[in-house]
Protein backbone atom coordinates (compact mmCIF):
# COMPACT_ATOMS: atom_id res chain seq x y z
CA UNK A 1 0.00 0.00 0.00
CA UNK A 2 2.87 2.32 0.79
CA UNK A 3 4.32 2.03 -2.70
CA UNK A 4 0.94 2.66 -4.30
CA UNK A 5 0.52 5.73 -2.13
CA UNK A 6 3.98 6.97 -3.11
CA UNK A 7 3.16 6.50 -6.78
CA UNK A 8 -0.11 8.34 -6.55
CA UNK A 9 1.24 11.18 -4.44
CA UNK A 10 4.66 11.74 -5.95
CA UNK A 11 3.65 12.35 -9.54
CA UNK A 12 1.17 15.18 -8.94
CA UNK A 13 3.62 16.69 -6.48
CA UNK A 14 6.33 16.63 -9.13
CA UNK A 15 4.02 18.54 -11.47
CA UNK A 16 3.32 21.01 -8.71
CA UNK A 17 7.01 21.77 -8.34
CA UNK A 18 7.90 21.83 -12.04
CA UNK A 19 5.02 23.57 -13.79
CA UNK A 20 4.95 26.88 -11.87
CA UNK A 21 8.44 27.72 -13.12
CA UNK A 22 7.40 27.17 -16.72
CA UNK A 23 4.29 29.29 -16.17
CA UNK A 24 6.30 32.10 -14.57
CA UNK A 25 8.72 32.13 -17.47
CA UNK A 26 5.80 32.77 -19.79
CA UNK A 27 4.37 35.43 -17.50
CA UNK A 28 7.68 37.29 -17.60
CA UNK A 29 7.92 36.90 -21.37
CA UNK A 30 4.41 38.21 -21.78
CA UNK A 31 5.19 41.20 -19.56
CA UNK A 32 8.36 41.96 -21.52
CA UNK A 33 6.39 41.82 -24.73
CA UNK A 34 3.82 44.29 -23.44
CA UNK A 35 5.97 46.70 -21.46
CA UNK A 36 9.48 46.29 -22.86
CA UNK A 37 10.93 46.06 -19.35
CA UNK A 38 12.34 42.92 -17.76
CA UNK A 39 11.17 42.14 -14.25
CA UNK A 40 12.18 38.54 -13.58
CA UNK A 41 13.58 39.37 -10.16
CA UNK A 42 10.57 41.30 -8.98
CA UNK A 43 8.21 38.64 -10.27
CA UNK A 44 10.17 35.92 -8.51
CA UNK A 45 10.27 37.91 -5.27
CA UNK A 46 6.58 38.81 -5.37
CA UNK A 47 5.65 35.23 -6.18
CA UNK A 48 7.68 34.00 -3.24
CA UNK A 49 6.05 36.59 -0.98
CA UNK A 50 2.58 35.40 -1.97
CA UNK A 51 3.63 31.81 -1.37
CA UNK A 52 4.95 32.60 2.11
CA UNK A 53 1.75 34.39 3.06
CA UNK A 54 -0.35 31.43 1.92
CA UNK A 55 1.80 28.87 3.67
CA UNK A 56 1.81 30.88 6.90
CA UNK A 57 -1.96 31.30 6.90
CA UNK A 58 -2.75 27.67 6.18
CA UNK A 59 -0.24 26.31 8.67
CA UNK A 60 -2.16 28.15 11.36
CA UNK A 61 -5.48 26.91 9.96
CA UNK A 62 -4.07 23.37 9.79
CA UNK A 63 -3.06 23.47 13.45
CA UNK A 64 -6.44 24.86 14.46
CA UNK A 65 -8.27 22.14 12.52
CA UNK A 66 -6.19 19.45 14.20
CA UNK A 67 -7.65 20.58 17.49
CA UNK A 68 -10.94 19.06 16.32
CA UNK A 69 -9.35 15.64 16.73
CA UNK A 70 -6.14 13.87 15.80
CA UNK A 71 -6.34 10.54 17.60
CA UNK A 72 -7.44 7.13 16.29
CA UNK A 73 -10.59 7.51 18.35
CA UNK A 74 -11.42 10.96 17.07
CA UNK A 75 -9.77 11.94 13.79
CA UNK A 76 -12.21 14.65 12.68
CA UNK A 77 -9.46 17.25 12.39
CA UNK A 78 -7.35 15.00 10.18
CA UNK A 79 -10.26 14.37 7.83
CA UNK A 80 -11.12 18.09 7.74
CA UNK A 81 -7.52 18.90 6.85
CA UNK A 82 -7.53 16.31 4.07
CA UNK A 83 -10.60 17.90 2.54
CA UNK A 84 -9.17 21.36 3.10
CA UNK A 85 -6.07 20.38 1.11
CA UNK A 86 -8.24 18.96 -1.65
CA UNK A 87 -10.37 22.11 -1.64
CA UNK A 88 -7.29 24.31 -1.92
CA UNK A 89 -6.09 22.28 -4.89
CA UNK A 90 -9.48 22.72 -6.54
CA UNK A 91 -9.36 26.46 -5.85
CA UNK A 92 -5.92 26.52 -7.39
CA UNK A 93 -7.23 24.79 -10.51
CA UNK A 94 -10.16 27.19 -10.64
CA UNK A 95 -7.93 30.25 -10.50
CA UNK A 96 -5.56 28.74 -13.03
CA UNK A 97 -8.46 28.33 -15.44
CA UNK A 98 -8.57 32.14 -15.62
CA UNK A 99 -4.91 32.31 -16.59
CA UNK A 100 -4.78 34.01 -20.00
CA UNK A 101 -1.97 31.85 -21.39
CA UNK A 102 -3.89 28.60 -21.29
CA UNK A 103 -2.84 26.45 -24.23
CA UNK B 1 57.23 55.72 18.86
CA UNK B 2 54.24 53.45 18.49
CA UNK B 3 52.05 56.20 19.88
CA UNK B 4 53.38 58.53 17.23
CA UNK B 5 52.57 56.01 14.47
CA UNK B 6 49.07 55.52 15.80
CA UNK B 7 48.47 59.25 15.99
CA UNK B 8 49.89 59.70 12.51
CA UNK B 9 47.60 56.99 11.11
CA UNK B 10 44.68 58.50 12.94
CA UNK B 11 45.20 62.06 11.78
CA UNK B 12 46.72 61.39 8.38
CA UNK B 13 43.34 61.08 6.61
CA UNK B 14 42.39 64.54 7.85
CA UNK B 15 45.38 65.95 5.97
CA UNK B 16 44.90 63.83 2.88
CA UNK B 17 41.12 63.94 2.55
CA UNK B 18 39.59 67.36 2.37
CA UNK B 19 36.78 67.75 4.87
CA UNK B 20 33.48 68.76 3.28
CA UNK B 21 32.08 72.15 4.02
CA UNK B 22 28.74 72.25 5.85
CA UNK B 23 27.01 73.10 2.56
CA UNK B 24 28.64 70.19 0.78
CA UNK B 25 27.77 67.93 3.66
CA UNK B 26 24.10 68.95 3.57
CA UNK B 27 24.01 68.58 -0.20
CA UNK B 28 25.47 65.07 -0.03
CA UNK B 29 23.03 64.18 2.73
CA UNK B 30 20.05 65.39 0.65
CA UNK B 31 21.29 63.55 -2.44
CA UNK B 32 21.65 60.34 -0.46
CA UNK B 33 18.16 60.69 1.00
CA UNK B 34 16.66 61.42 -2.44
CA UNK B 35 18.42 58.43 -3.96
CA UNK B 36 17.27 56.17 -1.17
CA UNK B 37 13.68 57.39 -1.42
CA UNK B 38 13.57 57.11 -5.20
CA UNK B 39 14.97 53.57 -5.22
CA UNK B 40 12.49 52.57 -2.53
CA UNK B 41 9.60 54.02 -4.52
CA UNK B 42 10.92 52.27 -7.60
CA UNK B 43 10.91 48.86 -5.91
CA UNK B 44 7.39 49.24 -4.60
CA UNK B 45 6.10 50.49 -7.91
CA UNK B 46 7.61 47.40 -9.51
CA UNK B 47 5.97 45.16 -6.93
CA UNK B 48 2.69 47.00 -7.51
CA UNK B 49 3.10 46.41 -11.22
CA UNK B 50 3.40 42.67 -10.52
CA UNK B 51 0.43 42.63 -8.18
CA UNK B 52 -1.78 44.38 -10.72
CA UNK B 53 -0.70 42.12 -13.57
CA UNK B 54 -3.63 39.81 -14.20
CA UNK B 55 -1.51 37.17 -15.92
CA UNK B 56 0.90 37.05 -13.01
CA UNK B 57 -1.72 37.08 -10.29
CA UNK B 58 -3.71 34.20 -11.76
CA UNK B 59 -0.49 32.19 -11.90
CA UNK B 60 0.71 33.31 -8.47
CA UNK B 61 -2.58 32.69 -6.68
CA UNK B 62 -3.00 29.26 -8.21
CA UNK B 63 0.55 27.96 -8.14
CA UNK B 64 1.95 29.81 -5.16
CA UNK B 65 -0.88 30.69 -2.85
CA UNK B 66 -3.41 27.89 -3.11
CA UNK B 67 -1.54 24.88 -4.44
CA UNK B 68 1.61 25.38 -2.37
CA UNK B 69 -0.53 25.87 0.72
CA UNK B 70 -2.54 22.79 -0.21
CA UNK B 71 0.66 20.82 -0.62
CA UNK B 72 1.90 22.04 2.76
CA UNK B 73 -1.36 21.11 4.45
CA UNK B 74 -1.41 17.74 2.75
CA UNK B 75 2.20 16.98 3.64
CA UNK B 76 1.71 17.94 7.26
CA UNK B 77 -1.55 16.01 7.41
CA UNK B 78 -0.22 12.82 5.88
CA UNK B 79 1.44 11.41 9.00
CA UNK B 80 -1.71 12.04 11.01
CA UNK B 81 -3.78 10.46 8.27
CA UNK B 82 -1.76 7.27 8.26
CA UNK B 83 -1.44 7.19 12.00
CA UNK B 84 -5.07 7.80 12.89
CA UNK B 85 -7.21 6.66 10.00
CA UNK B 86 -5.12 3.78 8.68
CA UNK B 87 -3.29 3.15 11.97
CA UNK B 88 -0.02 2.49 10.17
CA UNK B 89 3.25 1.97 11.99
CA UNK B 90 5.11 5.14 12.81
CA UNK B 91 8.22 4.08 10.91
CA UNK B 92 6.59 4.26 7.52
CA UNK B 93 4.91 7.62 7.97
CA UNK B 94 7.97 9.81 7.68
CA UNK B 95 9.16 7.89 4.65
CA UNK B 96 5.84 8.23 2.91
CA UNK B 97 5.78 11.94 3.60
CA UNK B 98 9.23 12.38 2.16
CA UNK B 99 8.58 10.07 -0.75
CA UNK B 100 5.55 12.13 -1.72
CA UNK B 101 7.74 15.10 -2.52
CA UNK B 102 9.02 15.89 -5.93
CA UNK B 103 12.46 14.32 -5.68
CA UNK B 104 11.00 10.94 -6.35
CA UNK B 105 14.19 8.96 -6.69
CA UNK B 106 16.00 10.77 -3.90
CA UNK B 107 13.23 10.08 -1.45
CA UNK B 108 13.20 6.48 -2.46
CA UNK B 109 16.72 6.43 -1.10
CA UNK B 110 15.47 7.59 2.28
CA UNK B 111 12.68 5.10 2.11
CA UNK B 112 15.09 2.24 1.61
CA UNK B 113 17.47 3.74 4.10
CA UNK B 114 14.87 3.28 6.79
CA UNK B 115 13.91 -0.17 5.60
CA UNK B 116 17.50 -1.32 5.07
CA UNK B 117 18.70 -1.87 8.66
CA UNK B 118 18.22 -5.51 9.41
CA UNK B 119 17.34 -6.36 5.82
CA UNK B 120 20.89 -6.76 4.56
CA UNK B 121 23.00 -4.96 2.03
CA UNK B 122 20.72 -5.85 -0.89
CA UNK B 123 18.22 -3.18 0.11
CA UNK B 124 20.93 -0.62 0.57
CA UNK B 125 22.43 -1.49 -2.79
CA UNK B 126 19.02 -1.23 -4.41
CA UNK B 127 18.47 2.16 -2.80
CA UNK B 128 21.76 3.50 -4.08
CA UNK B 129 21.13 2.04 -7.54
CA UNK B 130 17.68 3.62 -7.78
CA UNK B 131 19.02 6.95 -6.58
CA UNK B 132 21.90 7.03 -9.02
CA UNK B 133 19.85 5.77 -11.97
CA UNK B 134 17.03 8.13 -11.12
CA UNK B 135 19.39 11.08 -11.05
CA UNK B 136 21.07 10.08 -14.29
CA UNK B 137 17.76 9.63 -16.08
CA UNK B 138 15.89 12.42 -14.33
CA UNK B 139 18.12 15.35 -15.17
CA UNK B 140 18.11 15.02 -18.97
CA UNK B 141 14.42 14.08 -18.96
CA UNK B 142 13.53 17.23 -17.06
CA UNK B 143 15.74 19.33 -19.27
CA UNK B 144 14.25 17.92 -22.48
CA UNK B 145 10.70 18.22 -21.14
CA UNK B 146 11.22 21.83 -20.15
CA UNK B 147 12.85 22.66 -23.47
CA UNK B 148 10.00 21.03 -25.40
CA UNK B 149 7.39 22.87 -23.36
CA UNK B 150 9.11 26.17 -24.05
CA UNK B 151 9.37 25.44 -27.76
CA UNK B 152 5.68 24.56 -27.98
CA UNK B 153 4.73 27.76 -26.15
CA UNK B 154 6.97 29.82 -28.37
CA UNK B 155 5.62 28.35 -31.59
CA UNK B 156 2.03 28.76 -30.56
CA UNK B 157 2.03 32.11 -28.82
CA UNK B 158 5.13 33.94 -29.90
CA UNK B 159 5.52 33.20 -33.59
CA UNK B 160 7.41 36.42 -34.13
CA UNK B 161 10.07 35.18 -31.77
CA UNK B 162 10.49 31.92 -33.63
CA UNK B 163 10.64 33.74 -36.92
CA UNK B 164 13.14 36.08 -35.41
CA UNK B 165 15.34 33.21 -34.33
CA UNK B 166 15.24 31.69 -37.77
CA UNK B 167 16.48 34.83 -39.45
CA UNK B 168 20.11 35.76 -39.57
CA UNK B 169 21.84 37.73 -36.87
CA UNK B 170 22.09 40.79 -39.08
CA UNK B 171 18.43 40.64 -40.03
CA UNK B 172 17.51 40.22 -36.41
CA UNK B 173 19.48 43.24 -35.39
CA UNK B 174 17.72 45.22 -38.06
CA UNK B 175 14.20 43.94 -37.40
CA UNK B 176 14.06 43.38 -33.67
CA UNK B 177 13.17 46.59 -31.93
CA UNK B 178 12.69 46.51 -28.15
CA UNK B 179 9.14 47.35 -27.20
CA UNK B 180 7.75 46.32 -30.57
CA UNK B 181 5.84 43.13 -31.27
CA UNK B 182 9.11 41.31 -31.31
CA UNK B 183 10.56 40.25 -28.00
CA UNK B 184 14.17 40.14 -29.08
CA UNK B 185 16.77 41.92 -27.01
CA UNK B 186 18.33 45.21 -28.03
CA UNK B 187 21.28 43.39 -29.57
CA UNK B 188 18.98 41.28 -31.71
CA UNK B 189 19.38 38.15 -29.63
CA UNK B 190 16.33 36.34 -28.46
CA UNK B 191 16.92 36.13 -24.75
CA UNK B 192 14.33 33.42 -24.18
CA UNK B 193 16.07 30.62 -25.99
Amino acid sequence: MGFVAIGFLALPSAALFVLPHAIYADVVDDDVKRTGARREGVYAGTGRLIMRIGTAIFQVVFSLMLMLGKTPDNYTGVIVNTFMAAGLFLLSALVLSFHPINK
Amino acid sequence: MSLFVVLLLYYLPTFVIKSPTPEEFEQAKRAKADKSASSSVHVWSEVWHCLTNYTFMTAALSTNFFSTSANAVFTMNLPYLFETVYETENGIIGNLTMAKDNNFNFNFFFFFLHVAPGKGSLWMGLAILITVMGSLIGVPVRFIAFYKIKKIFLKKYFPTTVDCVKTSQKARQASCIPGSESVCGPDGNDFRL
